[in-house]
């Protein structure tokens, strides 16, 4: 995918519905993921992140380039999960335990939603056999030896296929380090 | 931490993941993996329980289908927007589109059209920008879009070059045998604007849908240009005096800066004074006034006098500078310079909504609904935009909310 910085936010404030859909397709789980996390509630999650995106598309004059897009959406997302939250323990019962305290701090959430987009976004980029040798080599640490059998192919197929992955990876990064910046530079005014 | 480092620690814990990490960014990495219990952390959200929890859950947000939620949310209030506007196909002269219109409008408001959404009306109606057609004394046509920063002729009196910002003529030798002057003209079509420097080095920034004829050299004891459509002017100071001629008016001056509208569909000519002196005629010269700065003349035809009063220059000269600025103008003008500048045709449902005012500014490169809805917002009508199939034009017709 090839994008320019200039196209993309002009575009989309132009109402472009492509550009659109790539901010869409690039951060709806992550977020989705993000707000899971705060309500627990698959419904609520959808909803938070619809409306949040749709506020995108109706304000999308308003971008400012200047400012991280990121930064807007998974602070929005926040907020709106603490509002959904606060909402339903007027009307149940006031149940804290129900939040995960693994990750209490938004700074630290919000590395492990981005890392987590980033690496399942590259795997799902990636052709199936290098996926799955990628997968079991970089993400579940397994031994060269231990991927060969379990995928029943030799060990050199194995290295190749990793290496295969790596410079995939490498190459789009040069892209993604370009897209990345562009989704940097979006954000919304007010 | 803030926050703007998160993104940053990400991605480059991505990197050290896809092995595509860089020595430096490898030793931030480890910097940050040294403080607190980041380390933990890092080894905690690599785990192969956390990564295929969130991909558990990407499952389950099943993306297509939000998506198409999403779109047909998007579209139906679009739809709610009730929208209608014709776009016209840009025609060459600006001039003959405007004298179809008026027959156009009843035929187009057949059953051809059909409504389209806004994001489509929006995909396909676009602001205007800097084109032109310049029609040199021979005859010959030359299409300034294509030519940016070029010298397009040249002859022993005058060199033309075409620049980003617009045409400038320039006089190679003054002393040359005065001749019979060749006159170019210009034209700049629906949703164009251009700005051209004159032999004498008058600055003039002609319109949408507008024409303005000239010598390539300024010879005799006046200079004369003739215009249909609006222009604003920044005339040199010289002894010889400057005339505009429109087919109602003429404005006389010696350097001063003036705008003046004339266009051949609407009735009245009218010019505003920013700086200077003006001196206005109707065309039998039966009537002469004099302008002062911050004043505005109108002219209409069926009527004996001009008419003046003292106004804000800036709404009548914002349009040169990029912007549509409108103090209680009623929305038949309006609409109509929006058709302009939007190359769209305009409808009113009800003819009373033409004399509806208006106050407000935008800029002419936001898209048509801007602007549209900023008027519906503020007066009693709604708008929709309309598409007839056979010829792909597109018009914006007003009702009543």
């Amino acid at each position: 995918m090839s994008l320019n910085f200039e196209n993309l936010i002009h575009n989309l404030k132009e109402g472009d519905s492509q550009a659109y859909k790539v901010l869409f397709d690039t951060f709806y789980e992550s977020l989705y993921a993000f707000a899971f996390h705060y309500v627990k509630d698959h419904y609520a999650a959808e909803e938070i992140v619809v409306n949040i995106m749709l506020t995108i598309w109706e304000k999308r004059r308003t971008l400012d380039p200047n400012k991280n897009i990121k930064s807007y959406l998974y602070t929005s997302v926040k907020n709106a999960s603490f509002d959904y939250l606060k909402k339903r323990n007027k009307t149940t019962s006031l149940n804290l335990e129900t939040k995960d305290l693994t990750f209490t701090n938004f700074e630290q959430r919000i590395i492990k939603e981005e890392t987590h987009r980033l690496i399942l976004q590259a795997l799902e980029s990636l052709p199936k056999k290098c996926r799955q040798v990628f997968e079991m080599c970089c993400i579940e640490n397994l031994k060269y030896k231990e991927v060969a059998e379990t995928l029943n192919i030799s060990i050199n197929t194995v290295k190749s296929q990793r290496a295969r992955a790596i410079e995939i990876l490498k190459m789009q990064l040069k892209e993604e380090h370009l897209f990345l910046f562009i989704l940097n530079n979006i954000t919304i005014k007010n | 931490m803030q926050e703007q480092t998160s993104y940053h620690i990400s991605n480059l814990i991505y990197k050290s993941v896809t092995e595509t990490i860089s020595k430096l960014e490898q030793q931030e990495l480890n910097r940050w993996l040294s403080q607190g219990n980041n380390q933990e952390f890092y080894n905690q959200i690599l785990s192969k329980k956390e990564l295929l929890n969130t991909k558990e859950i990407y499952k389950a947000a099943k993306k297509q289908t939000v998506f198409n939620k999403v779109k047909k949310k998007i579209d139906q209030k679009n739809h709610e927007n009730i929208i209608r506007l014709k776009l016209y196909k840009t025609l060459k002269y600006a001039a003959i589109v405007i004298l179809f219109i008026s027959g156009s409008v009843i035929f187009y408001n057949s059953n051809f059209n059909e409504e389209v959404s806004t994001q489509e009306a929006l995909e396909h109606i676009k602001p205007g920008y800097q084109k032109a057609t310049l029609v040199l004394a021979d005859g010959t046509e030359i299409d300034l879009e294509s030519k940016s920063d070029t010298i397009i002729a040249s002859d022993k009196i005058t060199t033309i070059q075409n620049t980003n910002n617009g045409l400038v003529y320039n006089s190679v030798d003054s002393n040359y045998p005065e001749e019979n002057p060749k006159y170019n003209t210009l034209f700049v079509p629906n949703g164009g604007i251009y700005q051209i420097q004159l032999p004498d080095g008058t600055k003039v920034w002609l319109n949408s849908a507008s024409s303005l004829k000239y010598p390539e050299k300024f010879t005799g004891d006046t200079r004369i240009v003739e215009l249909d459509g609006e222009a604003y002017f920044e005339v040199t100071k010289s002894k010889k005096q400057f005339i505009v001629q429109t087919n109602k008016c003429s404005v006389a001056v010696l350097g001063t800066h003036f705008n003046v509208s004339s266009y051949e569909d609407e009735s009245s000519f009218t010019s505003t004074l920013v700086e200077g002196k003006i001196k206005l005629a109707n065309a039998l010269e039966k009537q002469t006034v004099i302008l002062s700065p911050n004043e505005h003349a109108t002219f209409k035809q069926n009527a004996p006098n001009f008419q003046i009063k003292s106004v804000d220059t800036e709404v009548y000269t914002a349009w040169k500078d990029g912007k549509f600025y409108f103090e209680q103008e009623r929305l038949e003008q309006i609409l109509t310079k929006m058709g302009r500048w939007y190359n769209v045709q305009i409808n009113f449902e009800d003819p009373e909504l033409k004399n509806e005012t208006f106050t407000g500014v935008a800029y002419k490169n936001e898209p048509i609904d801007y602007l549209l809805n900023l008027i519906c917002k503020t007066t009693k009508v709604k708008y929709k935009i309309t598409k007839d199939s056979e010829s792909n034009f597109y018009e914006v017709s007003i009702s009543n909310s």
